[in-house]
């Protein structure tokens, strides 16, 4: 009886896959129909952060001017806006929403092109780091180049979008991330026949962070792309 | 070959039993396993028990709330109640009947002036319900769960306001916001303002998910320095803030929380490492997520504890003793907050015997499985098999605790309104000599309890051919141990993987929750003080029921137990007496002391007002004791009833049903390793299912949901 007896089958595996990666795709090839409608790229997710920081501007605009009242909009705004100093007005109100939709659009900007980083055919970026003295590096691709002075080791990171190279450039001042940082200013653009040339120059004191610009057609206050320096201090 | 079935034992009656019971007997595997279960006592449900007492009351093992995760648990369930083909008149026809979403849950939150408040989620609405058929492997991918992390994320900084989640409610019942556009739903923040300064977090992760659902390449790195710099962000710009602001420290809270378990999964490398979350399992919950730069304010949080809470997770039952193994911490979270569809809970319209086992029951029997009840196990007997070879289960021994009148079937279900339903006491009448064992107060689910009307020895080959073990974990050393002394793994297995007792208290009182100082909605509360941390408002359930007197509100609290992982001898009848006479004493302490935070108008200057408890009997008490013992209190210390926790690591001295140590058994239960590995009915659900693949190789193991995570 005992050679007849029943036994379990064998198993083709006898563990839970755990490994994510080499099982599933990483790649969204199976994302649901709603993110495959509604998106079409980082550019589509950029372009909808764009739109929803417009909008924002618009309306924190309008509610300014509704609640033109003093003293109304430390109460609509709550302790949020508590380092405000001084009696809160429309239009210290009106700088401080379009600082804050400022750096949201600088984050947009951000997350958007860390992806568009690895999207194919986007290798435009130029990426340098040095803890040796003043230094000029040049990099780029795409008619570009990006010249660093800095004491301090630094990460440059520029992202024109297609056809910026022939449009008329400006770059705005790089703030950072902690809005009590100092930006840093004075992001040279110049265009020497085909060759844009960015320079940047970082002061020894500039604290230690990530500083973001967006780079605008002079033209039409379209944007063109966006630089970003991250200070990494000594 | 033979045309002859499999006879299959299932050794219990619990969740992962039926789950092996349903699997195996399937109309499509022909008939290829005859299934009999075997059962102590004289009800299905294990810690899932459910009976009604007097009055139709339903009394519970325990507080049971399905979670949206349930994919294994939800989708038997549905197949189960399509095959019962109750009629459309019934209460409870089909599965949607007997299940509802239940969004709003919360916790106590403590605040640094040493005052509190409630802390209510209402989670948002996940695509699809639970168990839907179409449950697509992408459910767990990587990208999607990034996606649905920055989705929730957002959709928990528009519901931060406790006003405005109740506003957006009435307006939407569906959802938690009525925009539907992400435009919409950033400018309500910027009109409620209290999120201005942090706008630009809520952008960017609302960017960051926009980006994550782009079907673009996603590098890791990348993302992972995204979510860095969000979280300096956060840290930076709104830590200055939670001092001031409730609202913000719990948004603080939980973006850190979020954005720490994102950024430690990434850092250690758990999306690629072949064991996945197991790699971290061996650290505790709250130490992982510190490693990864958790601030103290995150790991003291409430909304943490509740993490422990919810699972038991204090070892001996001791809340200074929280140990939660952080891979399963983790990989429960994300099961759970991201990959929720329908709602985040679902709350049975009647207990949980007669929502899930009288179905599971009646299905399995018209399917011809066999049920043994009054069956305790004794003993598993291995064959005497050389040391080199796999040994079988030659014999299992049975204490047979009651036979029925004329050799009948034991049939165990009463009819409450037009639903069957299991009694909380066996049906004496079907027994011999039951008038009797009644007035004996014979208590056949006792440990304690040795009565015993036969001893019964199955044979494998007669009697049966393969067997599984699906007893509670507890158990597992007073019936298996010869396996124990011939596998140093099962011993370990029975060392390391711990259990803990568990209380439950229910209440039905004469004023509805707002009479009584509640001021919000039905909920699930967590947090609140002891010795009774979880309260659940379940006034739905008194429909259900038939008092002389209407209650207005029904109140189910439980909390683990302090006790040694040691039980006394089966000879000790004052063990369970003990702990009983204490929890009662612990109950009516708790009402005159700590109901008083949820439900202030409940006290008065003498304490609880006990006049507000309804008897079901239609007794009016006045004094405490009385008034207290007509109630529900149950303490959960046999060792079947006792809950699995998953300390950490603890998880890698599990066995898992495709073991090959016996040649003709296997396991099923939450306590086993079988994909989940904590204490849930989706745990043990899919144990089941996984025995039953062990058993026939079907279910396929990527036809499990969630078996194969990281």
């Amino acid at each position: 009886m005992t050679e007849q007896a029943w036994k379990r089958p064998a198993l083709e595996r006898t563990k839970p896959h755990r490994q994510l990666a080499a099982n599933i795709s990483l790649t969204g090839s199976q994302q649901s129909p709603k993110a495959s409608h509604a998106m079409t790229g980082a550019a589509k997710g950029a372009q909808l952060g764009y739109e929803v920081s417009e909008e924002q501007m618009e309306e924190g605009k309008a509610q300014a001017r509704f609640h033109d009242i003093p003293g109304a909009a430390s109460d609509l705004f709550g302790s949020g806006f508590s380092d405000l100093k001084g009696t809160v007005s429309s239009e210290n109100f009106l700088a401080l929403s379009e600082r804050v939709m400022k750096d949201t659009l600088l984050w947009v900007e951000f997350v958007a092109r860390s992806v568009q980083w690895q999207m194919p055919g986007s290798k435009s970026e130029s990426n340098e780091t040095s803890k040796s003295a003043e230094q000029t590096a040049p990099a780029g691709g795409g008619g570009f180049t990006t010249e660093v002075s800095s004491l301090q080791p630094v990460e440059v990171t520029f992202q024109p979008h297609p056809g910026a190279e022939s449009r008329s450039l400006g770059v705005h001042d790089l703030r950072g991330l902690d809005a009590e940082s100092p930006a840093i200013t004075g992001v040279e653009v110049t265009r020497d026949g085909d060759q844009w040339r960015l320079r940047i120059g970082i002061g020894q004191s500039q604290p230690p962070g990530l500083y973001t610009g967006i780079v605008f057609d002079r033209e039409d206050g379209a944007i063109r792309g966006s630089l970003s320096v991250a200070v990494k201090g000594g | 070959m033979t045309s002859e079935p499999t006879k299959v034992a299932i050794i219990g009656g619990g969740c992962s039993a039926m789950a092996t019971a349903f699997d195996l007997t399937r109309p499509e595997l022909e008939g290829q396993y005859q299934v009999t279960i075997f059962q102590q006592g004289f009800r299905l449900g294990g810690k899932g028990a459910s009976g009604r007492g007097p009055g139709d009351r339903i009394e519970e093992h325990g507080l049971h709330i399905f979670m949206g995760f349930y994919e294994n648990a939800f989708r038997l369930i549905r197949e189960c109640y399509r095959e019962l083909d109750r009629p459309s008149t019934s209460r409870f026809s089909d599965w949607d009947d007997v299940f509802k979403p239940d969004r709003l849950t919360g916790v106590k939150d403590d605040h640094h002036d040493g005052t509190a408040s409630h802390w209510l989620t209402w989670f948002p609405p996940g695509a699809g319900t639970p168990g839907d058929p179409d449950a697509p492997p992408r459910m767990f991918s990587a990208s999607e769960y990034m996606a649905r992390g920055f989705q929730l994320l957002e959709a928990t900084l528009l519901s931060a306001r406790r006003d405005e989640v109740l506003d957006a409610k009435e307006e939407n019942p569906e959802g938690l916001s009525p925009s539907s556009t992400p435009i919409e739903q950033v400018s309500r923040i910027f009109r409620l303002g209290q999120l201005g300064s942090i706008a630009v977090a809520v952008e960017a992760v609302h960017a960051a998910r926009l980006i994550a659902e782009s079907p673009t390449l996603i590098s890791f790195p990348v993302l992972a320095k995204v979510v860095d710099m969000l979280s300096e962000f956060v840290n930076r710009r709104v830590h200055a803030l939670v001092s001031r602001d409730t609202e913000m420290k719990r948004l603080f809270e939980l973006i850190d929380l979020t954005l720490t378990a994102m950024r430690g999964s990434l850092q250690d490398g758990l999306i690629s490492h072949p064991d996945g979350f197991d790699a971290i399992s061996d650290l505790d919950w709250r130490e992982w997520l510190k490693k990864h730069g958790a601030t103290e304010l995150t790991l003291n949080s409430s909304f943490l504890d509740t993490l422990y809470n919810i699972a038991f997770s204090y070892e001996q039952g001791d809340l200074r003793r929280p140990n939660a193994g952080a891979g399963e911490a983790l990989r429960c979270a994300v099961r759970a907050f991201l990959t929720y569809r329908g709602s985040f809970f679902y709350k049975m319209q009647t207990g949980m015997g007669d929502a899930v086992f009288a179905p599971f029951y009646e299905v399995l029997r018209r399917r011809g499985v066999r049920f043994e009840f009054f069956h305790r196990l004794r003993n598993l007997q291995l064959s005497t098999a050389l040391s080199s070879q796999t040994p079988s289960i030659e014999e299992m021994h049975f204490d047979v605790q009651a036979r029925c009148k004329d050799g009948h079937d034991y049939l165990p279900l009463v009819d409450v309104d037009g639903i069957p339903c299991w009694p909380s006491e066996p049906l004496w009448d079907q027994l011999l000599d039951g008038r009797e064992s009644k007035d004996k107060g014979v208590d056949f689910e006792s440990h304690w309890d040795a009565t015993t009307v036969e001893n019964l020895r199955l044979k494998v080959g007669e009697d049966f051919d393969a067997v599984v073990l699906a007893v509670g974990l507890g158990e597992v050393p007073f019936v298996a141990g010869e396996l124990l002394e011939r596998f140093p793994h099962w011993k370990r297995m029975t060392e390391k993987v711990k259990t803990v007792a568990t209380k439950a208290f229910q209440v039905w009182v004469s004023e509805d929750i707002e009479a009584l100082g509640w001021r919000d909605d039905s909920v699930n509360l967590t947090g609140i003080p002891g010795p009774y941390e979880t309260w659940a408002d379940m006034t739905h359930l008194i429909a259900h029921e038939s008092f002389p007197k209407e209650p207005k509100s029904l109140a189910y609290f439980c909390s683990s137990l302090i006790t040694p992982d040691e039980l006394p001898a089966q000879d000790d009848f004052e063990y369970k007496a003990s702990y009983e006479a204490a929890i009662v004493v612990d109950s009516q302490r708790y009402l005159n002391e700590n109901i008083g935070t949820v439900w202030p108008n409940a006290v008065d200057e003498n304490g609880f007002r006990w006049a507000l408890l309804v008897d079901p009997d239609g007794e009016e008490y006045q004094d405490p004791e009385s008034s207290l013992r007509s109630q529900y209190i149950r303490v959960n210390l046999n060792p079947t009833d006792r809950y699995v926790l998953f300390t950490a690591g603890s998880s890698k001295h599990r066995i898992s049903p495709l073991d090959y140590d016996v040649s003709n058994m296997t396991v099923a239960g939450d306590w086993t390793d079988a994909g989940l590995n904590v204490g849930c009915v989706e745990a043990a659900m899919m144990s089941g299912r996984v025995a039953a693949h062990a058993i026939s190789t079907y279910p396929a193991l990527e036809d499990i949901p969630g078996f194969d995570h990281p």
